[in-house]
């Protein structure tokens, strides 16, 4: 099994957490790691579209949006059909799963710089573009029935959130600077990427070991299904990808996004838009399977296949 | 015991087996996927044992009712 050095941080985290090694990792940090990724891979995304933008970009954008249009609606039948879950719960997980994880894209990105692959430099702005019509979905998948929501602060909630912001922000930073001007910044948020990320990926380890008990109080259900759905997302990324023309890196990035499930952006999104879900079960979904699946198994494996199809 | 979500559960595990033996076959490295497929089973067995146990025991009941009522004939 092909393992990047990054993800071994993340098994050394889940082991230890598993032992019950007294490792004490500051939430203050874990909040600081998320600000430096998200703004290091929108800044990265900005100056690539500074210097490479190309007339394709909105056909593919158009293209990508509709993954995170697609999947929650696959997903929430899945949910309310199969899972006897209730619409609420339901339309949350499915908006998880409709979003992107940026933590899963940081690793696959590490993971086809390590194996010399090239993907089209400004993907951080698909990033940014799946992070948003996924929410949208969920709410309108909770509320069908007429009820009331509170459209402004929802709005708010979209598009103000941490993780929409600063990689939109970094993204728009790095567009309007370009690579000359970017330079003085860059050896913080390019040099110190890699570092950052095992860290990160230690902590999620730990979260990870912590959120495996919760399993058996959700039941079997949602271990199958944040183990199926990845699949079917990673799937559908694949043939958009190409089917929009990228590059074998490129589709490999974009299969590991429609495979990931958000942890960051949607739960405080959802939170303020479906306040009777159970927060706890997507979480329990999204970090306890979903992430350790796509870190460990699936990237490499979508990595695989996706050489494979383009021979 | 959810019907539908234990169908769901099983026919899981089956794709990841199914995944798992398409990529061996392109030559690609299936531990990841074989294991994971592994670690379902494990958890659909522990957690639905009871009913698994109860469908073990009709059916064995069921085979030893018709291999005693076969012989029954036989010794008539």
């Amino acid at each position: 099994m092909q393992i990047d050095i990054v993800v071994a941080f993340f098994m050394l985290g889940f082991i230890a957490r598993v032992l019950k090694a007294p490792i004490d990792f500051p939430e203050g940090l874990y909040k600081g790691i998320i600000l430096f990724l998200l703004l290091a891979i929108g800044l990265k995304g900005g100056i690539a579209l500074n210097e490479y933008s190309t007339p394709n970009l909105i056909p593919q954008s158009l293209a990508v949006l509709s993954i995170g249009l697609i999947l929650p609606l696959i997903a929430f039948p899945i949910l309310v059909k199969v899972g006897g879950f209730g619409r609420d719960d339901a339309a949350s997980v499915a908006a998880h799963y409709g979003s992107v994880s940026i933590g899963t894209y940081a690793v696959a990105v590490s993971f086809l710089e390590s194996s010399g692959a090239y993907y089209e430099p400004y993907f951080p702005l698909f990033v940014a573009i799946l992070e948003i019509p996924a929410i949208a979905v969920g709410v309108w998948l909770a509320t069908r029935d007429g009820v009331a929501i509170q459209t402004k602060k929802i709005l708010r909630e979209v598009f103000l959130n941490q993780g929409v912001l600063l990689l939109v922000g970094g993204l728009l930073i790095g567009w309007w600077a370009g690579e000359a001007r970017s330079a003085s910044v860059m050896p913080l948020f390019a040099g110190m990427f890699q570092g950052t990320l095992a860290l990160f990926l230690l902590y999620m380890g730990l979260v990870a070991a912590d959120k495996i008990s919760l399993l058996r109080q959700h039941g079997n259900f949602i271990a199958s299904f944040a183990v199926v759905m990845p699949l079917v997302g990673a799937s559908l990324g694949a043939l958009v990808g190409h089917y929009i023309g990228l590059s074998q890196g490129g589709t490999v990035l974009l299969a590991t996004l429609g495979a990931s499930a958000s942890y960051i952006a949607v739960p405080a999104a959802m939170a303020v838009a479906i306040p009777t879900a159970n927060q706890s079960l997507s979480i329990t979904a999204s970090l306890a399977v979903t992430f350790p699946f796509n870190v460990l198994v699936g990237i490499p494996l979508y990595a695989a296949l996706v050489a494979w199809f383009y021979g | 015991m959810n019907q539908r979500a234990a169908i769901f559960e099983t026919s899981s595990i089956a794709v990841l087996l199914l995944v798992g033996m398409s990529v061996s076959t392109l030559q690609i490295d299936s531990t990841g996927v074989m294991s994971v497929a592994a670690l379902l089973t494990v958890f659909f067995v522990t957690s639905h044992f009871q009913t698994l146990r109860g469908l073990a025991s009709r059916y064995v009941s069921r085979i030893s009712w018709s291999t005693a009522s076969t012989s029954n004939t036989t010794e008539s």
